[in-house]
């Protein structure tokens, strides 16, 4: 066997890849580069005078949660330093989850239907699927790149700039992809290779916070470190891009050793035997559906735990910063509602939140994979209606995002009286995120009321999330008019604790959420099951 | 007694796409029902509708003496499903699903597992993403079986099984009938009908063609023999035989299923050189009998002079 015949048919492979997301691709470009040349072109109607450019620098060199959050302060002096700081946290986040998704789908997902089976019969080499996942990945990581060099000069970011910054988010890309690629030969999911791969993209975050915030060599651990070492726009240094394409080699090597060590369709680690009869847990719909969300849920909670505790022990430098300096704490306090530490915290719960949202929509989502894979038909076929069915399936989710809320609540709250010795306000920040559970409700009852009725349209679910995404989250970066905030479900619930409890807007998100879901209900109790 | 199923005029379309165009099938309690057609003719697509999987656009639907889209889950604690394409949950072991398969429908029969494990030879320990499809479908026979219903719906239960483990499940089948439950067996291999089933309905695009007692369908109950004799002299005209062609002193015929035995002697007292002997594929069926295949669309009629 000569060496390249293990790539034999890549070419095809890529053209079908590119075939079959002929859609996704330049969606994906389109809208990350879209958002990012719309905040970067707002910022200067924000900052209009040197002063407010100066005071938003001292407000972030000051504050190690901003640091943690945003990553390194690099030209703050400048429009140019305050774009690139807005901005940076977005399109890594963007990229690398494309990254990951793109590459668990082209790889082992399609390996775990079969249809990899039916191509790798024909004249196609062993490493010719996974070579052709990479070149569409890395492509439309490239195009991402180049779509950002292209219109960014349009902002107050120069050419160079644009350049640089675009060449670090592509190269960023094909690593993730490239470490994608090695979790696609040791985990037999889909599922798990995704999950895999965003867990090392946290990890990634977290290293470069602590390393950020501490200001020392921990940077360089992560590939986002990287990214952030090319300096730009103070030095646009290029070299560091090469950091990661690096990496990508090595990790391609890595990939090739794995696969040739494994079977087709296996994993590396040997499929295990298992318990030969049910425990008692396993009887009805929902103990099937715990069974397929436990894991989930678990890692979930690890990782929301560690992100929590992290954002409680950072509160102190923030009040250590406010103590230190009576201009930023007016400044501050003209600008949000109540105390500088309830404004963080409020802003933490609601960042938390929309994670946990996303939690909330994939594993209700599970019923609909179910019923795609023809297995809700082995349920719905035995003495349970349909009803039951979902409705199980949805308190298992519901279920799982309240110990969410609660996890992510008091593993902030718990840090924060911890470290700053501050009890009433721990407990404030417990109860922070659980106030957002009725309008994660509306959610879940937005997608059960497409899946009732139009099951092909669930992915509204996902849009409805995306579009609080963007409010909640970078709302303020953007500088988007008032009236949208009109339509996000997220921005009615009470900011607490920097606003006041109240029990109105949560009655009517919860009545809201009934609705959809009694509705989304009956529809499918009329529909054909597919 | 109420026929265990009995459809008439039932139409199902899929958009413009009519999948069932006035089906009828009548299935009476206590019998194994062959329900034949070939590949895309709509017999998942009945079986689903008769579970309330999709809802009929027209025509009478009962179900043990229910309807089944408004009844549901009343009806299902009294029958059991074997779905044509079987899709497991791949982190739950054999053993786990049919568990709780069998606990959503009231309760495990121990003795009854165990026994159809071993005459399975199924591991129930194994994640069912490493089960070949034959054993994803052992799986889901395991848990259909080994429940306490009045009747199966098995929807081409055997197409994943070897030569041995089918002879194992219509053994099985035949003991489930004769404990007085109903089985409707679908299937697109006559062959594999013939031997279990009493009466069969066959359909074609969504239309009924045929149903009856299997002896009685005239098509169906020819065997064909190919056969190369010793003496071939004065074969004549033997009643019950049509000899088809002669290549080569080789005999292709058709022989009615309740002459065979005569024919054989015939044949055995000239001398068999070498003899191959199948039974009627569907295809020969459709052939013979319907040789234009836009006249079963517009409706050939259901075989006059048969048992309905
Ligand atoms: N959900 C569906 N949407 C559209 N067409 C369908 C659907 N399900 C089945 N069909 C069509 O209905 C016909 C009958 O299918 P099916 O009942 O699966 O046939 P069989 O089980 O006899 O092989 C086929 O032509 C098939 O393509
Ligand atoms: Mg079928």
């Amino acid at each position: 066997m000569r060496k390249t015949d293990g790539f034999t048919g890549t070419g095809a492979l890529v053209r079908l890849a590119l075939r079959r997301d002929r859609i996704r691709i330049p969606v994906w470009v389109v809208s990350v580069v879209g958002l990012l040349y719309f905040s970067a072109a707002s910022q200067p109607g924000l900052y209009q005078t040197q002063e407010q450019i100066d005071a938003y620098g001292r407000m972030v060199t000051q504050s190690s949660a901003t640091v943690a959050i945003a990553g390194p302060v690099t030209g703050l002096d400048s429009l140019r330093g305050i774009v690139m700081y807005e901005t940076y946290l977005t399109v890594i986040s963007a990229v690398s989850i494309l990254a990951v998704l793109m590459m668990s789908r082209h790889t082992r997902a399609e390996e775990e239907s079969g249809r990899t089976e039916l191509l790798r019969a024909t004249e196609v080499g062993r490493h010719a699927g996974a070579a052709a996942a990479l070149i569409a990945t890395s492509g439309t990581c490239l195009l991402i790149g180049a779509g950002m060099a292209l219109v960014l000069p349009a902002t107050p970011l120069t050419l160079a700039d644009s350049l640089v910054y675009g060449a670090a988010m592509s190269a960023l890309g094909i690593f993730m992809a490239a470490l994608t690629l090695c979790f696609a030969q040791v985990f037999v999911h889909s599922r798990s290779v995704s999950g895999a791969g965003l867990a090392a993209f946290l990890v990634f975050y977290l290293v470069r916070a602590i390393g950020d915030v501490r200001d020392d060599a921990t940077v360089w651990f992560t590939p986002i470190g990287w990214a952030q070492a090319t300096r730009v726009p103070t030095e646009d240094r290029l070299w560091p891009v090469l950091l990661p394409l690096l990496g990508s080699v090595l990790l391609l090597a890595v990939a090739v050793r794995l696969a040739e060590r494994r079977d087709f369709g296996a994993g590396l680690l040997p499929s295990r035997s298992g318990p030969a009869r049910a425990s008692r847990l396993l009887s009805g719909p929902v103990g099937l559906a715990w069974r397929q969300q436990r894991g989930a849920l678990l890692a979930w909670s690890v990782a929301l735990g560690l992100c929590g505790a992290l954002i409680g022990t950072l509160g102190t430098s923030m009040q250590d910063m406010v103590r230190d300096n009576p201009a930023l704490a007016d400044y501050l306090a003209s600008t949000q509602a109540g105390s500088v530490i309830d404004a963080y915290q409020a802003t933490f719960a609601l960042i938390m939140t929309l994670a946990i949202a996303g939690y909330a929509i994939w594993a209700a989502g599970r019923v609909l994979t179910e019923e795609g894979e023809g297995r809700t038909e082995l349920v719905i076929a035995g003495p349970v209606g349909r009803v039951r069915s979902v409705v199980s399936d949805l308190v298992v989710a519901g279920g799982g995002v309240l110990v969410l809320l609660v996890v992510a609540g008091f593993s902030s709250g718990a840090s924060y009286a911890a470290v700053v010795g501050d009890r009433a306000q721990g407990l404030r920040i417990l109860v922070a995120p659980l106030i957002y559970f009725p309008a994660i409700a509306v959610l879940l009852g937005v997608l059960l009321l497409a899946y009732g009725w139009a099951p092909h349209w669930t992915w509204v679910g996902w849009l409805v999330l995306a579009f609080e995404v963007v409010i909640g989250w970078l709302g303020g970066v953007l500088g988007l008019p008032d009236w949208i905030y009109q339509f996000s479900v997220f921005d009615r619930a009470p900011r607490y604790p920097a606003e006041d409890l109240s029990a109105a807007p949560l009655l009517a998100m919860g009545a809201g959420a009934a609705l959809l879901l009694s509705v989304g209900l009956v529809g499918f109790r009329r529909r054909d099951l597919r | 007694m109420d026929a265990a199923i009995s459809v008439s005029g039932l139409v199902k379309r899929f958009g413009r796409f009519t999948a069932l165009d006035r089906l009828d099938l009548k299935v009476e309690v206590g019998e194994v029902h062959g329900f034949l057609g070939p590949n895309g003719s709509g017999k998942s697509t009945t079986i689903r509708v008769l579970l309330g999987l999709l809802r009929a656009d027209a025509g009478q639907v009962r179900v043990l003496g229910r309807d089944p889209w408004r009844d549901a889950v009343r009806l299902h604690r009294h029958l059991a499903y074997v779905p044509g394409e079987v899709s497991l949950w791949p982190n739950l072991t054999g053993g786990e699903v049919i568990d709780l398969l069998a606990r959503m429908r009231g309760g495990v029969d121990e003795g009854r597992r165990a026994d159809l494990l071993e005459r399975f030879e199924l591991d129930p320990t194994k994640q069912c993403r490493s089960y070949s499809k034959g054993n994803r479908q052992k799986v889901a026979l395991v848990a259909a079986l080994s429940a306490d219903v009045e009747l199966l719906l098995l929807d081409e239960p055997t197409a994943g099984l070897d030569p041995i483990m089918e002879a194992e499940f219509q053994e099985v089948a035949r003991e489930e009938v004769a404990r007085g439950r109903t089985i409707l067996l679908s299937s697109h291999i006559l062959a594999e009908v013939e031997s279990l089933c009493g009466r069969v309905s066959i359909i074609r695009d969504g239309r009924t063609v045929s149903a009856g007692r299997l002896r009685d369908l005239r098509g169906l109950s020819r065997t064909s023999v190919t056969v190369r004799l010793q003496r071939q002299d004065e074969l004549g005209d033997v009643p019950g035989l049509r000899v088809l062609d002669v290549v080569d002193g080789e005999i292709r015929a058709e022989v009615d299923s309740d002459r065979i035995g005569a024919v054989m002697a015939l044949f055995a007292e000239r001398g068999i050189e070498s003899l191959v002997v199948h039974p009627a594929t569907l295809e020969e069926l459709f052939l013979r009998n319907y040789d234009d295949p836009g006249g079963v669309k517009h409706g050939v009629p259901t075989r006059p002079g048969l048992p309905a």
